[in-house]
């Protein structure tokens, strides 16, 4: 059965970001209320992609906070392993960047391994 | 080429063969109907008495009396019967050079006074109330646990992207187009008990004045995300429908076009099952039953109708004119197939993972 998968779909907590949060962390000075519904329509629509760079901003600032409210589900400190979702590839180009915003949410220990999972 | 998919959302189903639930009245009721009774809309399901409850009315602030005189002025003894709109008070100046009325808000019994906070307590009557089957259909089921009535029903279904709040019943109103903005002003007391199409959006001061005024639901294209979670968080009197999204985004055509039909008929809204059930309006004497069995998934193709669901062209609708045969590399750095969609105003493109299929 075919179906879409959304960067949402990954992070069960993501309904509970605080648009404030992403505003400040993408430097954002137009109307706050504009992002705030931006923000939940991506959230409600994140198999959609990003066209622009501005846009994909705002999903990686969105991907930050959701990573740091459901963390646990990808970190395992007992193996010492991050684990990034590969689906987040069809929004997210650059990989790199992704494991970056993983790594900076997660705050890991010294010696911790980051690997892609299914 | 690859053979591409996008995410299809039934937006709205005509003719559908579907159960609605009918909520009888609590606390005993005479039952009109068996099972696999044929019914009309004008069909009483039960009949009986509910009492409501208590009105509290500030005397001797509305009197402007200090809280131990304001019995004084009483038209009526505790214990006595009441109707609405009689005199319940009534103060006159020194020397008669004005008086002050204060009547009866609701139908009671004066039930008591409270010195110390100078409020009149009245218990109001028993009311009588039926429950009418609203649609034309049979009845299926009986649930005593749910004290409820199913019947199968020939309906058209109209699917929202957010919704909140109880099953509620009532006419629609239409206030103006799908891309009204709905203000306090345009929440009347008239529209008490009804289900209401706003527009594009409804602005907080209206939410609150439906609530205030008693609509029975509100369906608007878009809604502010922290008016959506005030609202669903209340557990209010009113449920909210949102067909499109987030923000201010107009009414889709393909559902303003079925609620205006239906302005001034009987409906049925399921806010936290974000449909709108409009029933048929022709009797049915024996209906089949269809599974719901429409599929979630739509390929891509020339002539299909879609809905963008990405900015800056959230919720236009269109359709497909041209799908490229080749992936082109977007300035954000993924790659995607785009879509050319002819919409009423201009031609779009846009990647195919930013639309959905309506």
């Amino acid at each position: 059965m075919l179906h879409v998968r959304g960067f949402a779909a990954y992070f069960p907590k993501i309904g509970q970001i605080e648009a404030e949060k992403v505003a400040l962390r993408i430097g954002f000075k137009g109307n706050p209320r504009l992002l705030k519904n931006k923000i939940a329509n991506r959230i409600l629509y994140s198999h959609a992609i990003a066209q622009t760079q501005e846009e994909l901003k705002i999903d990686l600032a969105i991907l930050f906070e959701a990573v740091k409210l459901s963390g646990d589900l990808y970190y395992k400190k007992s193996i010492g392993k991050i684990f990034i979702p590969e689906g987040l590839a069809n929004n997210f180009p650059d990989i790199k960047a992704v494991s970056a915003i993983f790594i900076e949410a997660l705050k890991p220990k010294v010696g911790t391994e980051v690997a892609l999972s299914k | 080429m690859n053979q591409l998919f996008i995410p299809k959302r039934i937006r709205v189903e005509v003719d559908k063969i579907v159960h609605v639930r009918r909520q009888l009245l609590s606390g005993g009721c005479d039952i009109n109907f068996k099972l696999g009774q044929n019914l009309s809309p004008s069909d009483v399901l039960c009949q009986g008495q509910k009492t409501s409850g208590f009105w509290m009315v500030h005397l001797a602030s509305e009197l402007s009396v200090r809280v131990q005189d304001a019995p004084k002025f009483l038209k009526r003894k505790i214990g006595q019967t009441i109707f609405q709109g009689e005199i319940l008070a009534e103060k006159v100046s020194r020397f008669g050079l004005g008086k002050k009325l204060i009547f009866a808000p609701v139908d009671g019994i004066i039930e008591s006074y409270d010195c110390s906070a100078g409020m009149l307590k009245i218990k109001m009557s028993a009311l009588a109330q039926k429950v009418l089957s609203g649609v034309y259909g049979i009845v299926d089921a009986i649930d005593n646990s749910s004290n409820s009535v199913v019947i199968r029903t020939q309906a058209t279904i109209i699917h929202g992207v957010l919704g909140c709040g109880k099953q509620k019943c009532g006419m629609l109103k239409v206030l103006k187009n799908e891309s009204n903005l709905v203000g306090s002003s345009q929440i009347t007391s008239d529209l008490r008990g009804k289900v209401v199409v706003g527009g594009a959006i409804a602005i907080s001061e209206a939410l609150k004045a439906a609530e205030s005024v008693g609509v029975a639901g509100l369906i608007i294209g878009g809604i502010d995300i922290w008016d959506f979670k005030a609202v669903s968080e209340s557990l209010g009197l009113t449920s909210l429908l949102v067909t499109e999204g987030l923000g201010s985004i107009s009414i889709g055509r393909d559902i303003f076009a079925p609620l205006s039909e239906f302005d001034g008929k009987f409906v049925i809204l399921g806010g936290s099952e974000r449909t709108l059930v409009l029933p048929g309006q022709q009797p049915a004497s024996n209906l089949p039953i269809n599974p719901n069995g429409a599929g979630s998934m739509a390929e891509i193709k020339t002539g299909l109708k879609v809905r963008i669901i990405a900015d800056p062209f959230y919720g236009v609708q269109g359709l497909i004119e041209a799908v490229d045969a080749v992936e082109s590399l977007l300035p954000s750095g993924l790659r995607s197939t785009l879509v050319t969609i002819a919409t009423e105003r201009r031609k779009i493109r846009q990647p195919y993972q930013n639309i959905e299929a309506v």
